[in-house]
């Protein structure tokens, strides 16, 4: 079982480059996390990732649920500190100086390079998220829970439905039909 | 301006009433509407400047509000606010997961792949939220979809692909003047 620091140093490193949000490092996460150091399973990290849509506040704060299955509830502190404290620290010493540097030119350029990257790595977290979802299911649930995927994804979008709700449904739908 | 226990006090709220993400929306009710501790295009600067830096957007916006009203300890009351409900229901949940599997029924399965299923397509909608704003700059498009190809299909590393694509996107940037 890994110590606190080893799961706080690979946690801070997501930390660090997860521009565009936690989604971002998703990708990466199931790479390092599941496939690398075999500290979550593939159910682990969907289920997780899950979980985290369930509880208020950032949803990234699956974060804790895979650092306590890596390391008990140490693991689960370090898993915390080291994806939200870098970012926190970061946008409060920036809250700081920038009414100093936002006429500046680098830094509109520096906005619009990062937007794009960001959207296009949260997409890659996305694109992670799907295959790790689905890659343990026969071709019938598999269907049925793609259908479950694009009813989500609709009535969030263009319904308005919380996602709470939506996780509520997709539960009750799953219990049902889903074995 | 408010103390910092009140600060903390008003994110703990936003914090525990925010289910399922859109924290922004939940932020601009307690803070902007309901208490006034912000004006509208404060609200909307911090916003943006917390999408742009690492991490989970919703806690960099809490702490750079927290910074903006109280300095450091501000920062600190507001982020340990927004994170502390969440922290609480995530760790219950997380115990009750490998305590439940123990004895996982077919039902309780199906229902955590209807859940992971539920969850790929909330974060599905939200792609598609962000998507219009974030593709307005000059070469975006083409910088989006290299980021999507080399971290999710290639799995190259992400560092790797921030060196490549950050001073490319700035490089084409650099003379765009703002209109805002």
């Amino acid at each position: 079982m890994p110590d606190f620091f080893t799961v706080l140093l690979e946690f801070v490193r997501y930390g660090i480059l997860s521009f565009g949000g936690g989604v971002a490092m998703l990708s990466e996460m199931s790479r390092s996390l599941v496939t690398e150091r075999h500290w979550l399973s593939t159910r682990e990290f969907t289920d997780g990732f899950a979980l985290g849509q369930f509880v208020p506040g950032p949803n990234m704060l699956a974060m804790m649920f895979y650092g306590f299955r890596a390391a008990g509830l140490a693991g689960a502190f370090a898993g915390f500190l080291g994806m939200f404290l870098p970012g926190a620290i970061a946008s409060s010493l920036l809250a700081r100086v920038w009414e100093r540097v936002k006429r500046s030119k680098w830094s509109w350029a520096i906005r619009a390079a990062l937007l794009p990257i960001g959207l296009g790595l949260s997409a890659g977290g996305v694109l992670s998220l799907t295959r790790a979802a689905f890659s343990s299911l026969n071709l019938q649930t598999a269907i049925v829970a793609g259908v479950l995927t694009l009813l989500a994804a609709f009535l969030i979008y263009s319904k308005g439905f919380s996602t709470m709700l939506v996780i509520l449904l997709t539960g009750l739908v799953g219990a049902l039909l889903l074995h | 301006m408010p103390s910092t226990f009140e600060i903390f006090k008003a994110f703990v709220l936003v914090g525990a009433s925010a289910f399922g993400g859109g924290g922004s929306a939940h932020i601009h009710h307690h803070i902007v509407t309901r208490r006034g501790w912000l004006s509208e295009s404060e609200f909307l600067e911090g916003l943006s400047l917390s999408q742009l830096l690492p991490g989970p957007i919703f806690s960099n916006f809490a702490a750079h509000i927290g910074m903006h009203l109280h300095g450091a300890p501000g920062a600190i009351a507001a982020f340990a606010g927004v994170c502390l409900p969440g922290m609480l229901a995530i760790l219950a949940l997380s115990g009750a997961y490998f305590a439940v599997r123990e004895f996982s029924s077919p039902a309780v399965t199906g229902a955590l792949t209807g859940v992971a299923a539920g969850a790929v397509g909330i974060s599905l909608a939200t792609l598609a939220r962000v998507a219009p704003p974030g593709l307005k700059s000059i070469g975006a498009p083409l910088i989006a979809l290299a980021a999507f190809i080399a971290n999710g299909v290639l799995h190259l590393p992400i560092l790797w692909v921030l060196l490549v694509l950050l001073p490319l996107g700035i490089a084409l940037n650099w003379n765009v003047t703002p209109d805002a």
